[in-house]
């Protein structure tokens, strides 16, 4: 009788102990099955919304919007080249370059899924094949440039026929009365149409209604975003930083620099060399990064990545905007155009290499380790 | 017989006193369930051809050069073989085969590059060296199906005991290294992680406390110093086991771990009354024979080399965690030691390398992106862990050499930020990495963390 009380009083203990656990497991279900609610006022969400909404949008606005004009400047010049000013059409293609550039520092996304970069901007381009294409027979249509493959279009191609050796090659071959004159033109104009198609589709692209990639990306955590979290929303941008600080140290300062050929000079590597644009390019990066960091345009401060280095360690915060100024001061320091800076002063443009490589390395250490937000190419896992 | 024979005595005869052997067939049947889990994922997320074919180099363990993916397809054909014996641990189906051949698999996989070490591969290798060791197939088996005389109900304690001292060492190592500084005292790297899930429901709130770090850091090295002997007191046991898994379902919601939480969830299960599943399944209705032995029956082990060879082995994995002491400076930044030492968690460490190559003939130097040679994976994984860099600056002075360039020499401007410190540089930029020989001696080119301040000297090269 004796032992079979203490077996009821076990089985009593064990049952409690078992419902104890129950309750625990099922509270910790509860909290870890949840997926994360939205917090309308948390800092890193408003830092998100923030900059999508006061960067990425208005950047891709003014691409289409300078992209569009370009396009249309070019229809009118193969309309009726009398009345074009050709100094317009080429400041014209001047101004799509500064968004573009500023538009690498978030081309995630559409710009991936849409392969966005072939289209506006191939590089390198094949100058061969467009005197080939030019010197054919085939209609210069929108259709057929579509078909022949993105290394005969693209801005680099416009600009590889807008900036020829000298402004009287280009009105020679440009307003040309002859047929090869008004092909020319038609293939211009037909190279901006799917410029500013491909850039419209884009802005399109970061809708900002329900199923827009805006919303999609700065409201994660929702059945439609992108990221199932915040912080993969900030890793995303924080990582294309760094990976455009790197491509500018390495491309588009190194390449020419010859950093990698052991000082052999290549202008020919500049990503604009013919209209003379690299450095204004690689500056528009350099700003692209500055926005996405400080999550606005106008260099404001609110909720960002700044701001969230800032709270968590001030001196990584500081370090960055340093590392940023410069590597833009450097920049400007560099003359215009990067080709005879590379001939007449290559140590501007080695100390811009060195604070670009600087300032890759500030983000890719102290800021990504403030904001626990180590570069993730892929979604391996572990410790 | 003096005391101390007689203690021996009575250790050994504890050792081979007989246990349901129901917990370990179940751990079989877990561990290969979670194995082909494993497999699965790396043909679901691509990662086979990420980490072992898309790679032109690859980063070799200490002793493991020759080690290298096979060609075209047959590294899909070796995960498929892997999935076909994690199925037969799982089902026990020519057991030892399955868990010999898994583990020999799954290290070779894992030595091709060390850019994919994780702590919970190397105990998924030890585990399956062990395992080959025990008849884990001897309960609830297809080979007892097919060969009925394998059928064991019981098996001697120190089976049981092996791999329970193999978790062990995961929590207890892994409890130690959470006793430096940064840990404990400035709660880092968890001060770091926990502000990324400010927006978890409920938990959000608390980790943006200040105090939830410290917490969270002191509360975690309790933890893994003081869970085996919890789940091994039969009093503490049921709360300790609630312990371990809510510690493990948060961290695997927290963090990016992998499997690694439901390994130890299902592993410390071991620790319980090895007639726990029998148990289980009576609670839910099911019938199950009970297996009923008189204690003093003891098993013979018929494996005289088995106590030898385990001894060799549980002292290995005494003093493989210890070893780092033989090196100068903090561990975590030296990374001397590092690996194979349960140092989980320990460490936000970020890097930036690029290299400068001096024709010594010419004078010419060549600045070289490692993304030349590596995948931006490889890049990432290498940049804060000093002997990838030098490994990866040997891969650089090869392709300089094949180039005709006579000695290069190869110096690392290689900067590193360790759990929230400014970024320093890691490796002294006059070190010819080239004439740096690749061995576990000390790395003097290694330099020694400095004070958060002083990390922002010299950030840029110069030639000087």
């Amino acid at each position: 009788m004796r032992k079979f009380l203490m077996n009821r009083g076990l089985l009593a203990e064990l049952e409690r102990r078992f419902q104890v656990q129950l309750c625990a497991w099922a509270a910790l279900c509860v909290l870890l099955g949840c997926s994360p609610e939205p917090l309308p006022d948390g800092e890193r969400r408003v830092a998100l919304k923030r900059t999508t909404e006061q960067v990425i949008l208005p950047t891709y606005q003014e691409l289409s919007a300078t992209t569009d004009e370009l396009a249309s400047l070019l229809r009118e010049l193969a309309d009726s080249p009398d009345a074009a000013e050709l100094a317009d059409v080429r400041q014209a293609y001047l101004a799509t370059r500064a968004p573009l550039e500023e538009s690498q520092a978030f081309a995630f996304g559409p710009a991936e899924e849409l392969r966005s970069a072939a289209a506006l901007d191939q590089q390198p381009i094949d100058p061969a094949k467009i005197d080939a294409e030019l010197e054919g027979d085939t209609e210069l249509t929108v259709q057929y440039l579509l078909r022949i493959g993105a290394n005969k279009r693209g801005l680099h191609g416009i600009e590889y026929l807008l900036f020829p050796e000298s402004d009287a090659a280009l009105e020679q071959a440009l307003l040309d009365a002859g047929e090869a004159g008004a092909r020319r033109r038609q293939y211009l104009a037909s190279a901006a149409e799917i410029v500013a198609s491909a850039a419209a589709e884009l802005q399109a692209a970061w809708d900002t209604s329900a199923l827009g990639y805006a919303r999609r990306f700065s409201e994660p955590g929702e059945s439609f975003s992108v990221s199932p979290d915040v912080q993969t929303g900030l890793d995303t941008l924080l990582n294309q930083a760094v990976f455009l600080s790197e491509v500018v140290a390495n491309s588009k300062l190194g390449k020419p620099l010859g950093a990698a050929t052991g000082g052999e000079l290549d202008p020919s590597a500049q990503e604009s060399e013919r209209s003379g644009a690299s450095l204004t390019d690689a500056l528009g990066n350099l700003r692209g990064v500055r926005n996405v960091y400080f999550g606005s345009r106008d260099g404001s401060f609110g909720p960002s990545l700044s701001s969230l280095v800032r709270a968590k360690s001030p001196s990584a915060d500081q370090h960055a905007r340093a590392a940023l100024e410069a590597a833009e001061a450097s920049l400007l320091a560099v003359p215009e155009p990067l080709g005879d800076a590379l001939a007449d002063a290559p140590e501007t443009v080695t100390a811009a290499f060195e604070a670009v490589k600087t300032l890759k390395r500030v983000l890719a250490t102290e800021v990504l380790g403030t904001l626990g937000a180590s570069l993730k190419f892929n979604d391996n896992d572990g410790d | 017989m003096t005391a101390t024979e007689a203690k021996l005595h009575a250790l050994r005869q504890r050792l081979l006193r007989p246990l349901d052997a129901a917990s370990l067939a179940a751990f079989r049947i877990g561990f290969g369930a979670l194995m082909l889990v494993a497999v699965l994922r790396f043909f679901a997320h691509g990662w086979i051809a990420e980490y072992f074919l898309q790679p032109t180099h690859f980063f070799k363990y200490w002793g493991f050069e020759w080690v290298r993916p096979w060609p075209g397809p047959f590294m899909y054909v070796h995960f498929a073989a892997m999935a076909l014996c994690a199925l037969g641990v799982l089902l026990g189906y020519r057991y030892r085969v399955s868990v010999l051949g898994f583990g020999a698999l799954f290290a070779y996989a894992h030595l091709i590059d060390k850019t994919n070490y994780l702590n919970h591969y190397y105990l998924v290798v030890c585990l399956c060296a062990l395992m080959a060791l025990l008849p884990l197939h001897a309960h609830w088996s297809l080979d007892v199906r097919r060969r009925p005389q394998l059928a064991q109900e019981q098996l001697p304690a120190w089976m049981l005991w092996a791999l329970r001292a193999q978790l062990a060492t995961v929590y207890v190592f892994g409890g130690i290294a959470k006793l430096k500084p940064d840990w404990l005292l400035t709660a880092q790297p968890l001060s770091i992680w926990l502000g990324r899930h400010a927006d978890l429901p409920v938990l959000g709130a608390v980790f943006e406390q200040p105090w939830a770090a410290h917490a969270m850091s002191w509360a975690g090295a309790a933890f893994d110093l003081s869970i085996v002997p919890l789940l091994l007191m039969r009093r503490t046991r049921p709360f300790a086991y609630l312990a371990v898994a809510t510690f493990h379902l948060l961290t695997a919601r927290l963090f990016q771990l992998g499997l690694f939480p439901y390994i130890m969830m299902f592993g410390s299960l071991l620790f319980l009354s090895p007639s726990w599943p029998r148990e289980l399944l009576a609670r839910l209705g099911l019938k199950c024979r009970s297996s009923v032995a008189p204690p003093e029956v003891v098993l013979c082990t018929r494996a005289p080399w088995a106590w030898p060879v385990l001894s060799l082995y549980f002292a290995l994995q005494f003093l493989l965690p210890l070893r780092h002491w033989l090196y100068p400076g903090n561990v975590c930044w030296t990374e001397q030691g590092y690996r194979f030492s349960w140092n989980v968690m320990l460490m936000e460490k970020d890097g930036s390398v690029d290299f400068r190559v001096v024709e010594p003939s010419s004078g010419r130097t060549f600045r070289v992106s490692p993304l030349d040679y590596f995948t931006p994976y490889q890049t990432k994984m290498m940049a804060p862990q000093p002997d990838m860099v030098l490994q990866a600056a040997h891969v650089v002075a090869e392709d300089f050499r094949a180039r005709g360039v006579v000695a290069p020499v190869v110096y690392a401007d290689a900067f590193a930020s360790l759990n929230g410190r400014a970024m320093q540089r890691l490796i002294d930029p006059r070190a010819d990495l080239a004439r740096q020989a690749d061995d576990l001696s000390n790395k003097p080119w290694i330099l020694p963390m400095k004070p958060s301040q002083e990390g922002q000297a010299s950030l840029a090269w110069s030639p000087e």
